[in-house]
């Protein structure tokens, strides 16, 4: 299958009509889709799926409902109809296949998956194939378990990994679908076929030749216990079915319920930040109050602080002047004290007469009569530093910012953890989580009724075996004395015996023989993606998962993300190889673990993979400058998904 | 590719067995297999298998 073009219109992030050509021209296989993260990368993946197979993939490889397919804007102004056209080549043949998903009638505003019909039609050299063959023809060109290896996203490489690791449910579906790629379905369905071709030729013996005789009696009588053990044999695997099925079911409920309990708990941690900024706001708020009243004093607070400077230099002149008053009256009084006793009051020596006469002459005492006024003003001077410095003494300004900081941050902040907490709990609507409880309860109740099944299941395959042993034996001794028409049945019987052993021995002849293959191909590829060139290779085990062995052919038990990634990528290959390959290969993401060396080489190897190769791919693991030099020669075509609104994206050639 | 070793496998335990089963009956049954494997409905290919089985012993009886 070549791809030559896809179309979308309203599907998913793509308003309106949208459409990509897939060239292959010459060794131009390649062609490079660019996007950012929620761009639409995957919904392009999606929407080959869903034209191809009516189904859409999320997460984990899990269905999305079809009323989620519909463009959000689209439905937003009543356009409900989502189309998918896919054109491709297969055979030497053109294809043609359209998917449309429109309103069923009488439905207004469709908002449940039964509100929709789907409705599907293919072309092939342009005559319209019979609405009952579509599905079958689709089948025929690339079945749907198959297409998990040619229409993958990176998320499925790890899936890959469980393959090593031992039998799980998921591993053995991996397994199934593995050997469905590689054919062994045929041989399978064979088996059965012949089983039952088998299982009625002998009953038509029984019926014709053999009524009445003791021997016929025999084999009745074993034909029946066979039959019973057959129905019990069915009964047990329904069973069985039905309670792997229901396990599965509420494996996934849980997983879903644990990572509910995880965004709870997200959401609680934001309501505790959320109270703290609320309790932060309200704080803030408060003494935005308190300030209020003070406000005024912001305004007038360069006046007050300059004439609080006034009166500073004024107090500090006037303290200075009544400093030297008071020491002009002590040295006034010494003087008259000394004078009027003869002798110096500090040393007691006697004075002259005209030393005392000096000092008995007046003092300049301009200062004495103004000391009390002096002291006046100081007095008053300080009383009014003093109110001045109660009127100014905080910034009233500064704290009132910051008051309204506080207050906007956490406004912020609350806003902030509110959206935070809108954004986690629109991830979980309608989620109970006390099921969690009951559910697992539930779970390992069935776990234990799947492990009694699977050995009953088993004892009655052995009892099942046994008697149709014993059945054909008795049946081909008797087929030895037949003539006539019961000859004829006779020998088919025997006919379809030897092909209901051929056929039951050769599917583990097949399996070993494709185990080998796959191998020997993803060892070559492995030798050839890995920088580590000195290992041995790849083994591969019963599940087709693949171990790497170093240079002294000892397993290499831990590997890296990037080792599993190119161990994931050589399994593609060896699996391509061994079933002839699909043709195309569209690859999501399928470069996030891998280091530059290993990214170079997968790069220089991807063209060869396959006929053509699609790269849905982001800026961070491929980069245009750095990257993409390794496959220009191989590139036919490239495209960029380009954001217009966070619910419409558009594709642009580059 | 994987048709081929399908029959391979299928002729190669014929031949263990050395059961008497041709070569062209194999291949023909394999064929019909292959071309229904991924069928929903398995009733196609049943009755084919069947029908080539009493063409085979049809041949058979004539020669």
């Amino acid at each position: 299958m070549i791809l030559r073009s896809l179309r979308l219109k309203n599907f998913m992030p793509y308003r309106g009509e949208h459409k990509i050509d897939f060239r292959v021209a010459g060794n131009r296989n390649v062609t490079v889709i660019y996007g950012d993260n929620m761009r639409g990368k995957t919904s392009l993946l999606n929407g080959l799926r869903w034209a191809l197979y009516g189904e859409v993939l999320g997460r984990h490889l899990k269905k999305i409902p079809l009323r989620d397919i519909l463009n959000k804007d689209a439905a937003h102004e009543r356009d409900f109809v989502v189309q998918a056209g896919l054109t491709f080549e297969h055979r030497g043949s053109e294809y043609e296949i359209v998917r449309t998903l429109r309103p069923k009638s009488l439905i207004d505003t469709p908002r449940d998956d039964d509100h929709f019909e789907e409705s599907c039609t293919m072309r092939r050299q342009g005559v319209p194939v019979s609405a009952h063959l579509i599905e079958s023809e689709i089948n025929h060109i690339l079945p749907e378990s198959i297409a998990r290896f040619s229409l993958f996203d990176g998320e499925l490489l790890q899936e890959y990994e469980q393959l090593v690791a031992d039998a799980t449910e998921q591993s053995d579906k991996i397994r199934d679908a593995i050997e469905k790629a590689l054919g062994v379905p045929a041989l399978l369905n064979g088996r059965a076929h012949v089983a039952e071709l088998l299982h009625r030729a002998q009953k038509q013996f029984t019926k014709e030749g053999l009524k009445g005789s003791q021997h016929g009696k025999l084999e009745q009588q074993t034909q029946t216990e066979l039959e019973d053990a057959r129905r019990e044999l069915s009964r047990l695997q329904e069973l069985h079915s039905s309670a792997t099925a229901e396990a599965e079911e509420i494996g996934d409920k849980l997983t879903n319920l644990s990572r509910a309990e995880g965004v709870k708990a997200r959401i609680e941690e934001s309501q505790r930040q959320r109270e703290r900024a609320t309790a932060a706001r309200d704080r803030a708020l408060s003494r935005r109050r308190e300030l209020a009243p003070k406000a005024w004093l912001a305004l007038i607070t360069s006046s007050l602080m300059a004439r609080r400077e006034e009166v500073e230099l004024e107090l500090g002149d006037a303290s200075s002047r009544l400093q030297a008053i008071s020491e002009n009256r002590v040295v006034a009084r010494l003087r008259a004290e000394s004078a009027s006793a003869g002798k110096c009051g500090i040393c007691a020596q006697a004075l002259s007469e005209e030393a005392a006469a000096a000092l008995r002459e007046p003092m300049d005492d301009s200062g004495h009569t103004s000391f009390d006024h002096v002291a006046n003003v100081v007095a008053e001077l300080s009383r009014n530093l003093s109110r001045l410095r109660t009127l100014g003494g905080t910034d009233v300004r500064s704290e009132i910012t910051q008051a309204e900081r506080e207050f906007d941050r956490s406004t912020v902040d609350i806003n902030r953890f509110q959206a935070r907490e809108d954004e986690l709990l629109a991830q979980i609507p309608g989620v109970d989580l006390s099921e969690l409880g009951r559910l697992t309860e539930r779970r390992d109740s069935l776990q234990r009724e799947i492990g009694r099944q699977t050995t009953l299941i088993a004892a009655q395959q052995t009892k099942c075996t046994s008697l149709q042993k014993k059945y054909d034996v008795l049946v081909n001794n008797a087929a030895g004395g037949q003539h006539g028409a019961t000859q004829q049945i006779a020998l088919k019987v025997r006919l379809l015996s030897a092909l209901s052993e051929i056929f039951e021995k050769s599917i583990e002849n097949l399996r070993h023989k494709l185990r080998d293959v796959v191998e020997k191909s993803a060892t070559a590829t492995f030798k050839r993606l890995t920088t580590e060139k000195h290992y041995r290779g790849l083994v591969i085990n019963d599940r087709y998962g693949l171990e790497i062995r170093d240079h002294l052919d000892r397993l290499v038990s831990v590997r890296s993300a990037g080792a599993e990634q190119i161990v994931a990528l050589s399994l593609i290959d060896g699996l391509s190889h061994a079933s002839g390959g699909a043709g195309v290969l569209v690859m999501d993401t399928p470069f996030g673990r891998l280091d530059l060396k290993h990214r170079a080489e997968v790069l220089g190897y991807l063209p060869k993979m396959a006929q053509q190769v699609v790269l849905l791919v982001h800026e961070g693991e491929l980069s245009k400058d750095r990257d993409l030099v390794h496959i220009n020669d191989y590139v036919a075509a490239s495209y960029e998904i380009e954001r217009l609104s966070p619910t419409q994206s558009t594709i642009e050639k580059r | 590719v994987a048709d081929d070793y399908a029959l391979r496998a299928l002729v190669e335990v014929r031949d263990q067995l050395n059961a008497p089963v041709p070569d062209d009956l194999l291949s023909r049954i394999l064929a019909v297999e292959q071309a229904h494997a991924f069928d929903e409905d398995q009733d196609v290919a049943l009755r084919e298998v069947d029908s080539l089985i009493d063409n085979q012993l049809r041949a058979g009886q004539k020669a």
